[in-house]
């Protein structure tokens, strides 16, 4: 099978492939969830979220300059960002991250083939990871989500979200004091350093 | 020998944006000096690396459905712009508005370029003073019965004939271009 750049299915989506548009959203759609489930807390909503700005990014493709991920990311971190300020509006909905359903996929963690106690600790580590994401302002948590979990620079974060870098950097390390703090506080952060070394062993 | 102090917001700031390289080479080189004899920095660092290494360790999450969206879906979810770039009728379409406005065009330029000229009926009052002549003593008739001969409103049809017919052709031309390269 032919493997397709995005630029070229842009192209093809554009001439009335709409069948490449949704090679697009496999492509992308991984990347698309994980940040609207890490911003939203919540897996369902996160997939619909997810879908709506797939939607929405296909309603503007014809105004697509540049590369299509980053436009695309633009476009769920702000689908995610109306979400929020919905829920905002109508405080009766829990933006909580932290769930302990068995069955959340924001739970479920791969087997790394660690040993158990170290799979323990990990999945308590993520855990309060989660708890605490949901603990700091939307603001800083989209900014150190990007950072952390996509992996993105601070130029990239700063053309994403429409602020400076300087900005994008005090909201960076406010979200990552908060963290630490609650990782130190929860007795996690000297466990992760050993975690750490052992696994560097 | 070795210190500790407290930290400014300032410094923190700084150990994050060097734990991400986005720190410029000389402020690198001076916080890492500080480093060197103050514990406060060493330990905010090594804790700030080890959250940041937690935040990474997050486990990719697979959606708990697939994403794809229905064709029908997205051909309701087309804005505006789609028809500009991919119209109903394809090539048609534009061919058809390269054709209008050419028409448009030469239309207006033919009736610009007519001679503006007016003959007066014998006996009619030729005095610039309207306020003398009695209205309907003064008969102007044209020499061809085309509106707007030689006038600036001719020629300003004339122009955004040919304005138009410059951005459909630009549109076709984008469109052949387009399909070449999807077929390369």
């Amino acid at each position: 099978m032919v493997q397709y750049e995005d630029q070229q299915l842009v192209q093809l989506v554009l001439d009335g492939d709409t069948e490449a548009f949704n090679d697009l959203v496999e492509r992308h759609q991984s990347r698309a969830y994980n940040l609207c489930v890490r911003m939203l807390g919540d897996a369902d909503a996160a997939a619909d979220v997810a879908q709506d700005a797939f939607i929405s990014a296909y309603k503007h493709l014809p105004s697509l300059r540049g590369e299509f991920r980053p436009w695309l990311m633009r476009i769920v971190a702000n689908a995610c960002r109306d979400v929020l300020r919905s829920q905002k509006r109508r405080p009766s909905v829990s933006l909580d991250l932290e769930r302990d359903d068995d069955d959340t996929p924001a739970m479920q963690i791969a087997d790394t083939g660690d040993g158990p106690e170290a799979a323990l600790m990990k999945s308590e580590l993520q855990k309060t990871i989660a708890g605490a994401l949901g603990a700091i302002p939307d603001d800083q948590r989209e900014v150190i989500i990007l950072s952390d979990i996509q992996g993105l620079s601070y130029q990239e974060i700063a053309d994403m979200t429409g602020i400076n870098i300087g900005t994008v950097k005090s909201r960076l390390n406010r979200a990552r004091s908060r963290l630490r703090e609650l990782l130190v506080a929860a007795e996690l952060l000297p466990r992760v350093r050993r975690h750490t070394l052992e696994s560097n062993t | 020998m070795k210190t500790k102090h407290t930290l400014t917001t300032q410094d923190m700031e700084q150990l994050s944006a060097l734990l991400d390289g986005e720190l410029s080479p000389t402020n690198a080189a001076t916080l890492r000096q500080r480093m060197q004899t103050d514990v406060a920095l060493q330990d905010a660092y090594t804790e700030l690396a080890l959250t940041q290494d937690a935040m990474r360790t997050m486990p990719t999450l697979k959606p708990p459905r697939s994403l794809r969206i229905d064709p029908q879906r997205l051909h309701q979810a087309r804005g505006w712009r789609w028809w500009l770039i991919s119209p109903p009728g394809g090539q048609l379409f534009p061919t058809l508005g390269v054709a209008m406005s050419l028409c448009f065009c030469l239309l207006f330029g033919a009736v610009a370029m007519q001679p503006a000229d007016t003959h007066v009926l014998k006996g009619a009052v030729t005095s610039p003073s309207t306020e003398a002549a009695p209205a309907d003593d003064a008969i102007l008739i044209t020499s061809d019965v085309v509106p707007l001969a030689g006038s600036p409103w001719a020629w300003l049809g004339a122009v955004a004939g040919a304005g138009v017919l410059g951005g459909t052709a630009r549109w076709s031309w984008q469109i052949r271009s387009r399909k070449r390269t999807t077929k390369k």
